[in-house]
């Protein structure tokens, strides 16, 4: 298996029959991570990436190399499933009321703890506006005025729908260790 | 303070989930049939809908089968853009999902013949026995193999029975047929012939019904179509987006708005007109981009218009002895105007596209080619003039105006739009008829609907 991005686009050059089973091969878990982030359940997530995949074969000819292949079809899929939840006509409200984030002293060692997975499941489980604002916010390290663009929301509500989700996202964290460190005690 | 907190926060969810970033992901097989049924959107969404799909399908059927029963053995060489199998998943034999089929007469078995056979699927098969049948549908374009490429090894009995050879893709893939097929396959293609892989490969019993699940003959259409949206929606490449080459047809009804500084050079006629003209056409407009949203548009357009003008004749008589002075008299005429219109416009327009949606304003310049046949009316008070609906005047002119409009169009599937396009057009003569008209400006405002088609694969 090739291991670098370059031989992988050598391969479609090459029009390698192998080629993109490589390509899915190698990026599949990673991009699988990034559509169960934003839809929030394995089935629309295997969608996704699969919409995702096609788009990747299809417009891989005009790849013109210039970022990171990895970078270009994570974008690929977060696009798609940007459009899938837009489909879902997923409701961002608006909230007046100001929400204040606030750290909680045993969230350090909560995120020691859980695992990648957990974690990825904890965030899959935000309701979707939240989630969504969350993902393009913190991983894809979108801004607010690009956000609400995106989105189509004021910049304000995807403030307010971030603090939320940090909130809650926090709050999810801190409980599952704790039930984890309950269970551990009862036995 | 604040934002050193939230911005910790963040640092440490990013890089939990950057460690090992990953999430068990479905087979490449399932992703790989998935890939194929969108093979040949283009194609499909030229039939427009499973029930054209399905209706053509059942026909190719039966005229494959009509030939067979007649003949007894395949004639000739054959081969069809594309082909639709209905299978209906027979209990424990499983053997056959996600595979392309051949068959040719048993008659015609001979295995040491060098003669081109025909690699034309369309089979349907039933099972009483089992209520959850599994339909799907694929289509490839056209593939031609030797005969000798097709071993009997994986005859079905019933397939024998049927004096059918069905034999799985791993035919296709043998070096005679790859090489005979690889004359006939654009890069696409050949990716994903080596993409799909044959049953084989599947061990897994889930990764079949996962493969059934993935392509019930509605939902892989349907998904196909939205997977063509999808994809033109994609922004990282923004010229994606667009089609570069697009055809418009439209039927286009118009109304005349109103004329300015018409001064008719005869009888000294006082025009106070209302032009109450409506005409009707039809016009095929080429739509070329340019850049991401910006493209030109040209074309023809015809247009056959009435319209009446309605006007004043002043008359002035001096009296003479005994009398003196003069007396005003107001005559009131009317003349038909029939034009014939052809129009050819150059336009530059800006699109903008969502999931199903088009939105596009253009504006340019209108050349046109008129005829214009002047009659005068039954209403009719000029003594010279008492004769109605005589054709009094009838020219030729080129004009010039401008045209601008917005369109909104919704697609119906990934080659055709349909689209409604209010518009205003207005346009100055540049030329006098020598009988009456010596009208300046004319405006009009209209609709044109119609369809818009394109032909460029996704």
């Amino acid at each position: 298996m090739p291991d670098n991005e370059e031989e992988l686009i050598g391969l479609f050059k090459r029009k390698d029959p192998d080629a993109f089973r490589r390509l899915y091969e190698r990026f599949a878990g990673k991009m699988m991570a990034v559509c169960m982030r934003y839809m929030g359940n394995r089935d629309e997530a295997k969608d996704v990436l699969q919409d995702g995949f096609v788009k990747v074969l299809h417009h891989m000819p005009g790849f013109r190399a210039e970022g990171s292949l990895e970078g270009w079809i994570r974008r690929i899929m977060v696009n798609t499933a940007l459009h899938a939840i837009r489909r879902n006509k997923v409701r961002f409200t608006a909230d007046t009321q100001e929400d204040r984030f606030k750290l909680h002293t045993s969230f350090d060692e909560a995120i020691d703890r859980i695992s990648m997975k957990e974690l990825l499941e904890l965030i899959a489980s935000l309701p979707p506006g939240y989630r969504t604002v969350f993902n393009l916010f913190v991983m894809e390290d979108f801004s607010h005025k690009e956000i609400a663009a995106e989105l189509g929301i004021t910049e304000s509500t995807s403030r307010s729908q971030l603090t939320k989700a940090r909130n809650m996202l926090q709050d999810m964290i801190i409980r599952q260790r704790n039930s984890v460190n309950k269970s551990l005690h009862t036995l | 303070m604040q934002q050193d907190k939230e911005k910790y926060f963040d640092d440490r969810i990013r890089r939990k989930l950057q460690e090992e970033e990953s999430y068990p992901a479905p087979p490449f097989e399932v992703v790989s049939s998935h890939v194929k049924s969108s093979g040949s959107n283009w194609l499909r969404g030229f039939f427009m809908s499973d029930l054209m799909l399905f209706l053509f399908s059942g026909m190719l059927a039966l005229n494959v089968q009509s030939g067979l029963n007649a003949n007894g053995r395949t004639a000739g060489t054959k081969s069809v853009q594309s082909h639709t199998e209905v299978i209906s998943s027979h209990s424990g034999q499983n053997e056959s999902l996600n595979s392309d089929r051949t068959f040719n007469s048993s008659q015609d078995a001979e295995p040491a013949s060098d003669k081109i056979a025909t690699v034309t699927s369309s089979d349907i098969r039933n099972d009483n026995n089992k209520n959850d049948q599994s339909l799907y549908a694929t289509s490839n374009q056209a593939e031609v193999l030797k005969s000798s490429d097709i071993s009997p090894d994986n005859h079905s009995d019933k397939a024998q029975s049927d004096s059918h050879q069905f034999q799985n893709l791993n035919s296709l893939h043998s070096p005679k047929a790859a090489q005979v097929n690889s004359q006939h396959k654009s890069y696409e293609e050949d990716l994903l012939a080596a993409y799909i892989s044959s049953p084989s490969t599947i061990k897994d019993e889930s990764q079949q019904e996962n493969l059934v699940m993935m392509t019930p003959l509605g939902a892989e259409l349907n998904h196909s179509l939205n997977h063509t949206i999808q994809t033109r929606e994609l922004t990282t490449t923004p010229q994606h987006y667009y089609k570069p080459f697009t055809i418009d047809a439209m039927f286009i009804a118009e109304k005349t708005l109103g004329y300015n500084t018409i001064t008719p050079d005869i009888y000294q006629l006082k025009l106070n007109m209302a032009p109450d003209g409506h005409g009707y056409g039809a016009g095929l407009l080429f739509n070329y981009r340019i850049a991401n949203h910006f493209g030109l548009k040209a074309g023809i357009e015809t247009i056959r218009r009435n319209y009446n003008l309605k006007y004043n004749y002043v008359q002035i008589t001096e009296l003479m002895w005994p009398d003196s002075g003069t007396v005003t008299e107001i005559l009131t005429s009317a003349r038909s105007v029939t034009e014939t219109e052809l129009r050819v416009p150059f336009m530059l327009s800006y699109t903008l596209r969502s999931d199903r949606w088009i939105f596009e304003g253009a504006a340019g310049v209108n050349i046109k080619f008129k005829n214009l046949t002047v009659r005068t009316t039954a209403n009719n008070q000029i003594p010279a003039e008492v004769l109605s609906a005589v054709e009094v005047g009838n020219s030729h002119l080129v004009t010039s105006g401008w045209m601008g409009g917005v369109l909104a169009g919704y697609q119906l599937s990934n080659t055709m739009v349909v689209f409604l396009n209010p518009y205003f057009q207005a346009e100055t003569f540049g030329k006098s008829s020598r009988q009456f008209y010596t009208g300046r400006a004319v405006s009009g405002a209209g609709l044109k609907a119609g369809v818009r088609f394109h032909f460029n694969r996704d």
